[in-house]
C-alpha cells in the first residue's frame, strides 16, 4: 500500500465525492449552522474530530467482531450506539481536560449524534472499502483517510457557504426566495461547479 | 401549579385532523424542513421516493407505537438513548425486508436506508409526540406524518423524473403489481395524441418526424445539482404563496385603518360645520 | 453459544451508551463555558431545532 492511495482517498472524498454537494449528507447543519464563519469553523472541527474517531472504531468493530461472528446485519444498530456513546465520551473528556476546546466545540457536540454525515461515512466505509480479504490495517488506513477527506470537504463547503451567506444577507433577494430557497440555489450552483471535477481521479 | 397547568393546556384534536395535519399544515419537508438529506438524495426518480417514503412510514408508525407503549417505564434520564435503540431496531427490520423483497431498491437507496435511524423526523416525533400521548393517537400521528413525508418526496420525485426524462416510470425498483417496467406517464403521449387529432382534419397530414421528448429533457435534474434546484423551486413557490397571503392581510389591515381614520375625520368635519352653523 | 453473540453485543453496547450518557450528564459543565441553550426547543430534535428555531447566534 503506497501513500498515493491514501492521498487519492483523501482528495476524492474531499473534492470529488463531496459530502454535502454530491452525497447530500449533513444538509441540516449546512442550512442551519452556517450563518457565521466562526460557528461554521467550530461545527466542522467537531464533525472532523468525531468522524475520524467514529469511522476508525466502526471499521474495527465491523472487521474484528461483526464479520467473524457472522452478524453483519446488526451493523446499523451497533454503529449508531457506538457513535452516540463516542460523542458522549468525547464530551466528558473535553469537559474534564480541555476547557478551551470545549468552549469552542461544546455546543456542536450534541448536534452531532443525529448528524447523518457521521453514520453515513461509517456505513459508506463498509460498503465501499471493506472486503473480506483486505488486511485490517490497510482497510483501517483507507477508512480513516476517507473520514479525514470527508471532514475536510464538509468544513470547506460549510465555510465557503457561510461567507456567501454573509453576502446574501445584505443583497436584495426577492421575498419569495429569501432564506432557504436561495441557499438551496447557491448550493445547486456550487454543486454544478463541483460536478466538473468528476472523473479527475 | 396553576400557572403551569394553564401553559400545558392540551388542545384536543380529532383523529382526522391529527392524521391530516402532516400533509399540508405541518408537512415535515415543505414546512418544517425536516429530513432534508433523503429529500434531496433519493428523489431522483418517482419510484425511489415512493419506496423511501413507505419505509419511513413503517418505521415512524411502529416506533411511535412502541415508544408510546413504553413511555411510562423509561426513566427520564435515558429517554433519548432508548428511543434511538427502538428506532434502530425497526430500521434493521426494514433493511432486511427491503434486501429480500426489493434488492434493486436496496441498492438504489444505498446508505440512506440505514440513515433512516438519524432522520430528524422520526426522533423528533418520538420526543415531541409519542412520549406524551396515548398509543392510538401516536399511531395516527406517525401514519399521518409519514404519509405527509412520502407525499413531499413523491412531489419532488415526480418533478425531477419528469424534467430529467420526460416521463414517469414504474416497475424498475418496486417489482410489485407489474411484470415489466411500465410508463405511468409520458409526454410523448400528449404529442402523439395532438398529432393524431391534427390528422383527423381533412387535407392535413402531419408526422412527428421521430421527435421524442427524451431528446430535449434536462438530464441535470436527475443529478445532484438538479436536486438542490428543484427543491429550491418548490420551496420558493410555497414561500411565494405565504408572502402574498401576508401582503394581502397587511393591505386589508391598512385599508381598515385608513377607513376608520376617514370616518373619524368626517365626524370631526361635521361637528366643526355644525359649530359654525350654530354660530 | 454463537447464537447469543448478537444479543450480548447489542446489550453491552446499550449498557456502554447508557453509562456514557449518565456520566456525561453528571460531569459538570465548566463554569466559564456555560452556554444558554433553550432546553425546550433543543430536546425535540438535536439536529434542527437548535439551529433553525432556537437560533444559536
Amino acid at each position: 500500500m503506497s501513500w498515493t492511495l491514501f492521498a487519492t482517498a483523501i482528495i476524492s472524498a474531499m473534492l470529488i465525492n463531496n459530502v454535502i454537494l454530491m452525497q447530500f449528507l449533513g444538509i441540516c447543519p449546512f442550512l442551519g449552522v452556517s450563518k457565521r464563519s466562526s460557528s461554521a469553523i467550530g461545527m466542522s472541527g467537531a464533525v472532523l474530530f468525531v468522524m475520524v474517531i467514529a469511522s476508525a472504531v466502526t471499521y474495527t468493530i465491523y472487521d474484528l467482531v461483526l464479520h467473524p461472528f457472522d452478524i453483519p446485519y446488526i451493523s446499523t444498530i451497533a454503529f449508531i450506539l457506538v457513535i452516540a456513546s463516542l460523542v458522549q465520551l468525547v464530551e466528558i473528556i473535553l469537559k474534564r481536560y480541555s476547557k478551551s476546546l470545549y468552549k469552542s466545540l461544546g455546543i456542536y457536540l450534541p448536534l452531532i449524534t443525529t448528524n447523518c454525515a457521521i453514520l453515513g461515512v461509517s456505513e459508506g466505509n463498509i460498503t465501499n472499502i471493506w472486503t473480506a480479504n483486505m488486511p485490517y490495517w490497510n482497510g483501517l488506513g483507507l477508512a480513516v483517510a476517507t473520514a479525514v477527506g470527508t471532514g475536510l470537504g464538509f468544513g470547506l463547503i460549510i465555510f465557503a457557504f457561510s461567507s456567501i451567506r454573509e453576502r446574501l444577507d445584505s443583497s436584495n433577494v426577492p421575498k419569495a426566495w429569501k432564506g432557504v430557497p436561495i441557499s438551496l440555489v447557491v448550493a445547486g450552483i456550487m454543486s454544478l461547479a463541483f460536478f466538473g471535477l468528476v472523473g479527475v481521479i | 401549579m396553576g400557572v403551569k397547568d394553564k401553559v400545558i393546556k392540551v388542545i384536543k384534536v380529532s383523529n382526522k385532523e391529527n392524521f391530516l395535519k402532516g400533509f399540508v399544515k405541518e408537512n415535515p419537508i415543505f414546512v418544517f424542513l425536516l429530513g432534508m438529506c433523503p429529500a434531496l438524495a433519493v428523489t431522483s426518480t418517482f419510484e425511489t421516493s415512493l419506496g423511501m417514503g413507505l419505509l419511513v412510514v413503517f418505521v415512524l408508525t411502529s416506533s411511535n407505537i412502541v415508544i408510546s407503549l413504553i413511555r411510562n417505564y423509561i426513566p427520564n434520564d435515558v429517554r433519548t438513548p432508548s428511543y434511538i435503540v427502538v428506532i434502530a431496531t425497526f430500521v434493521t427490520i426494514v433493511r432486511m425486508f427491503t434486501e429480500r423483497y426489493s434488492p434493486d431498491l436496496y441498492t438504489a437507496l444505498g446508505v440512506f436506508l440505514p440513515l433512516i435511524v438519524v432522520n430528524c423526523l422520526i426522533l423528533g416525533r418520538a420526543e415531541a409526540y409519542a412520549s406524551k400521548n396515548k398509543v392510538l393517537d401516536s399511531a395516527i400521528d406517525g401514519l399521518g406524518m409519514g404519509l405527509g413525508f412520502t407525499f413531499a418526496l413523491v412531489v419532488i420525485g415526480i418533478m425531477r423524473e419528469f424534467l430529467a426524462t420526460g416521463g414517469i416510470m414504474y416497475g424498475n425498483y418496486l417489482p410489485f403489481l407489474v411484470d415489466a417496467p411500465i410508463y405511468l406517464f409520458n409526454f410523448d403521449w400528449i404529442i402523439n395524441g395532438f398529432v393524431y387529432l391534427l390528422n383527423l382534419i381533412p387535407f392535413i397530414s402531419f408526422t412527428t418526424n421521430g421527435f421524442t421528448i427524451s431528446d430535449y429533457s434536462l438530464a441535470m435534474f436527475s443529478l445532484p445539482p438538479g436536486a438542490f434546484i428543484s427543491l429550491a423551486i418548490i420551496l420558493a413557490g410555497i414561500q411565494f404563496k405565504k408572502v402574498r397571503k401576508e401582503e394581502k392581510l397587511a393591505a386589508e389591515k391598512k385599508a381598515f385603518i385608513a377607513e376608520k381614520k376617514r370616518i373619524a375625520l368626517e365626524k370631526k368635519k361635521a361637528a366643526a360645520l355644525k359649530k359654525v352653523g350654530e354660530n | 453459544m454463537k447464537d447469543f453473540v448478537p444479543y450480548i453485543m447489542i446489550a453491552s453496547l446499550v449498557v456502554v451508551y447508557m453509562l456514557a450518557y449518565l456520566l456525561n450528564k453528571k460531569t459538570p459543565i465548566p463554569e466559564e463555558c456555560k452556554i444558554e441553550l433553550d432546553e425546550e426547543t433543543c430536546t425535540a430534535c438535536h439536529n434542527f431545532s437548535c439551529t433553525h428555531h432556537g437560533d444559536v447566534e
